[in-house]
């Protein structure tokens, strides 16, 4: 058996969303989609950079880089960095070492390229370490929290299915979606209908991202030096045309948007798709990121609703804890150390980004909206 | 336990992978570096390396291409740890 490592062509994109059935989602027509939109239109670098794995001619193996855009620091201008992803790898080539394989030569390209550093801001428990073993650095977590609903059931039949050694493929299927799960954010949309004039004009839940909204008030709020992704218009354009997800965007108006939290579900069959994200937050004020977080915990109340602790300002932080957000909870202590931040130096002597040491969170002002 | 005991249960773990022979389990032959241990396998190594220091590893500040790679670096690196928790 023969396998050759060859840079993604346009002719490889059936097999590919074939091969992402394991990973994006069962539905091969929704991966096509994804693959273009992640890899295609990417606004920060054009792309795709993806490398296959062929067998026989056969795609087994994926390995992706897409693209970001990172501010801060000394940086004078926005620095664009390659995030690495969409590891996948057929059945019967598991465990061969063609993930490692594949994310070796792409670093190669990269680093001919001229990137200085990879990033990888959604690594598994096992590709963290994979990555830690190929000379890849992390940070301290990112430290997932959730809050579970109380007196709801969640898709009972679907947890029930998952468990069975023959029946887990029928968990998958349309049938058993709940009317969340066929309508998402359905039931937020029918609280906020009623309930929002109550709370005053100020407070709109919107469908549509409110991108030239968001720009102008991430610009004027400014930030304070760490690192971040730059949220100009076409990157939240993009990022908000994700396929495989839908959003909702609670918006605190006055003569223009003073704060936003960005809510986000999977419609990922491979995903929990009754969960929310809170994957970005802002405010003008502390009482403004107050009112919106928990208005939004309000309206999902029989949802369970994630976060990283990291990835919000410090009073949103404050405020879950109070309001029972927990350590997400993992199988074991690796599991608690993901996500993290994971680090490739293509070329310096020490991983810096804008004179701020990498592998220091703190110097990180990072959002779940960033990760892939 | 004893050193030699510990020494001896690491290999039986390490040829359960089955991707490890008893002829690369030389004292000092690499395992990471090498590419014997892939990184499901790496997995449960940090798991049974956990349960032998008794405690969590904060994996994120272990290179581990150098702290790991051998069978020796392991067995210094549980000493380390054991050391370091008591």
């Amino acid at each position: 058996m023969t396998v050759e490592v060859v840079p993604y062509e346009e002719r490889f994109l059936g097999q590919v969303a074939d091969l992402q059935r394991r990973m994006w989602s069962p539905e091969p027509e929704f991966n096509e989609r994804y693959f273009r939109w992640k890899h295609e239109r990417n606004p920060c670098i054009p792309g795709p950079h993806a490398l296959l794995a062929l067998d026989s001619g056969r795609v087994v193996a994926m390995r992706a880089f897409t693209g970001s855009r990172w501010e801060g620091g000394t940086l004078a201008a926005p620095l664009p960095l390659p995030l690495a992803c969409d590891a996948v790898v057929a059945g019967e080539h598991e465990n061969s070492g063609l993930i490692g394989a594949l994310t070796s030569a792409g670093l190669d390209a990269l680093a001919a390229r001229g990137f200085p550093l990879v990033l990888n801001l959604h690594a598994s428990p096992v590709t963290m370490l994979g990555a830690l073993a190929g000379g890849w650095r992390a940070t301290a977590p990112l430290e997932a929290l959730r809050l579970a609903p109380t007196g709801t059931d969640g898709n009972r039949a679907r947890e029930w299915l998952q468990r069975q050694p023959l029946l887990w493929r029928l968990a998958r299927q349309p049938w058993l979606d709940t009317a969340e799960e066929r309508r998402p954010f359905g039931a937020l949309e029918r609280r906020a209908a009623a309930g929002l004039h109550a709370a005053g004009a100020a407070l709109s839940l919107e469908a549509e991202p409110p991108v030239a909204d968001i720009a102008e008030l991430v610009t004027r709020l400014g930030h304070d030096g760490r690192l971040r992704q730059v949220r100009d218009p076409a990157w939240l354009e993009w990022k908000y045309a994700n396929p495989l997800a839908a959003h909702r965007f609670l918006c605190w108006r006055e003569r223009r948007l003073e704060g936003y939290v960005a809510l986000q579900k999977s419609l990922s069959r491979n995903a929990d798709r009754l969960e929310v994200a809170i994957v970005d937050c802002e405010g003008a004020t502390p009482g403004i990121v107050e009112l919106l977080l928990g208005t939004t915990i309000a309206l999902l109340a029989d949802q369970p609703l994630t976060a990283w602790r990291r990835a919000l300002p410090a009073v949103a932080a404050q405020l879950l804890d109070r309001l029972g957000f927990e350590a997400r909870p993992a199988g074991n202590a690796l599991a608690r150390q993901c996500p993290c931040v994971l680090v490739k130096r293509l070329g310096g002597a020490e991983p810096r980004v804008g004179g701020l040491d990498a592998l220091d969170l703190g110097n990180w002002d990072l959002r779940q909206a960033y990760a892939d | 336990m004893s050193a030699p005991e510990l020494r001896q249960r690491l290999a039986a773990f390490l040829l359960a992978t089955g991707r490890i022979r008893a002829a690369d389990l030389a004292a000092d032959a690499p395992l990471i570096t090498s590419g014997l241990i892939n990184s499901v396998a790496l997995f449960s190594l940090a798991v049974w390396i956990e349960e032998a220091i008794g405690r969590p590893v904060e994996i994120t500040t272990v290179a581990l291409p150098a702290e790991w790679d051998t069978m020796d670096a392991i067995l210094a690196f549980i000493e380390r740890e054991r050391n370091r928790a008591a």
